[in-house]
């Protein structure tokens, strides 16, 4: 796998989001604000795609996400891959804190299919990652896969992104950070370390 | 219970607060009683779609049980009996899947890889038909049954099919004018023989 765009969102608060991405079409935005992603809109639902980079048709989007506490079935925070510049057509993650449901919904012009569901517990600030390799797709929290792979045929290409689906019961929505889309080449590779804060010497070397 | 794949009727239109989602196994129809994973393949936006999931036997009976749904043995290398033959030639024939060539010769792994093959189709077709026209249709509008030939379809289907067989990689000479669908589908899901399906639990 190789990295081919990042965004940590630390800049000034923007909506939508500055930079390179854009709202789907007929989509709610996704703004900036204290230097994470956010949905704007608590009853709709929210997605934008990353266009900074060329994306081939294997990709993958992750972020460390937050929020998602509703309960509803199929409501909560995650990501989208294919994101098309045709209005409302990707495959997305969502997945549910209140509930711990994740399902994996397409939408094509709109109309919205969910195609697997499993039950997955996650925790702010988790790492959210949907993959599209071909016409399979999966599903992995802090790495770890989501039950087992799908096939869907139906969107072939786009771009990945950041998706909520509808109302959140959370005061203040969902968030994302440290954005990463990629491929599955052999470039720079993804980076699934965290770096260890600093630590102050009292005696110089 | 064993991972097990059922063909289901597809339930909502699509909407946010309504969405399609495979019968019994989500949603207010569901019959889970212990959220097992699922995964699904529709049959593009045909009202149906092919489930799978390693449910309770209690689950598996309950979904099993219905008229409405066909459930698919847990052996899928095992050759169909005649019995099998005449029910899963019957049913798929009546949801718009051509099955004439289903015999006792065939695995239901043979049997599902064509078929599934032809949702693989549908569904790359529904997204190839809205990027041309901006909304979502099925195939089999009305009128339109497996004895329809290519050739009579409106000029926008007739494009989206040949669009999609080159985004699929898929042979285009079946397209003739006077093919019908039956046996267009037929040569799609001969060229899939040889490929894998991921349904949840299951992988055919």
């Amino acid at each position: 796998m190789s990295i081919l765009a990042t965004d940590n969102f630390n800049r000034a608060n923007a909506n939508p989001i500055d930079g390179a991405w854009a709202t789907i079409t007929s989509e709610q935005p996704i703004c900036i604000s204290s230097n994470v992603a956010r949905e704007t809109s608590l009853g709709a639902d929210c997605a934008s795609r990353n266009t900074g980079a060329t994306y081939p048709n294997d990709q993958y989007a992750q972020a460390k996400c937050s929020g998602g506490n509703n309960s509803s079935a199929d409501e909560g925070v995650g990501m989208l891959v294919r994101g098309a510049s045709a209005a409302r057509t990707y495959y997305r993650l969502i997945m549910s804190q209140g509930s711990t449901n994740a399902y994996l919904s397409k939408k094509v012009s709109g109309t919205y299919t969910n195609i697997w569901g499993r039950v997955k517990a996650w925790a702010d600030g988790n790492t959210i990652r949907l993959e599209a390799q071909g016409t399979t797709l999966r599903g992995f929290v802090n790495g770890s896969q989501i039950g087992a792979d799908q096939t869907d045929s139906a969107i072939a290409s786009g771009n990945p992104g950041l998706a909520t689906s509808s109302s959140l019961s959370g005061a203040t929505g969902a968030t994302w950070d440290d954005f990463e889309g990629g491929d599955f080449g052999t470039g720079v590779p993804a980076l699934t370390m965290t770096l260890a804060e600093p630590v102050l010497m009292d005696t110089p070397f | 219970m064993a991972p097990r794949l059922y063909v289901v009727p597809v339930v909502g239109v699509g909407t946010k607060t309504d969405p399609r989602v495979p019968k019994y196994f989500t949603g207010a129809t569901s019959l889970l009683t212990s959220q097992e994973e699922w995964g699904a393949m529709d049959y593009g936006f045909e009202p149906w779609m092919c489930a799978g999931a390693d449910l309770s036997t209690a689950d598996d009976g309950a979904i099993a049980a219905r008229p409405d749904v066909f459930a698919i043995p847990t052996n899928l290398d095992a050759t169909l009996t005649n019995p099998q033959v005449n029910q899963a030639t019957n049913k798929l024939e009546a949801i718009n899947i051509p099955a004439d060539w289903i015999t006792n010769q065939l695995t239901w792994r043979q049997v599902l890889r064509k078929v599934l093959g032809m949702f693989a189709y549908l569904q790359r077709y529904g997204v190839v038909y809205s990027d041309a026209t901006g909304s979502v249709a099925g195939l089999f509008t009305t009128g339109v049954t497996l004895a329809t030939t290519y050739g009579s379809l409106p000029a926008v289907v007739e494009s989206a099919m040949q669009t999609t067989m080159v985004s699929l990689g898929l042979a285009t000479n079946l397209l003739l004018p006077a093919s019908t669908l039956r046996v267009v589908l037929n040569g799609v899901g001969d060229q899939s023989s040889a490929t894998s399906f991921f349904l949840g639990p299951v992988t055919v």
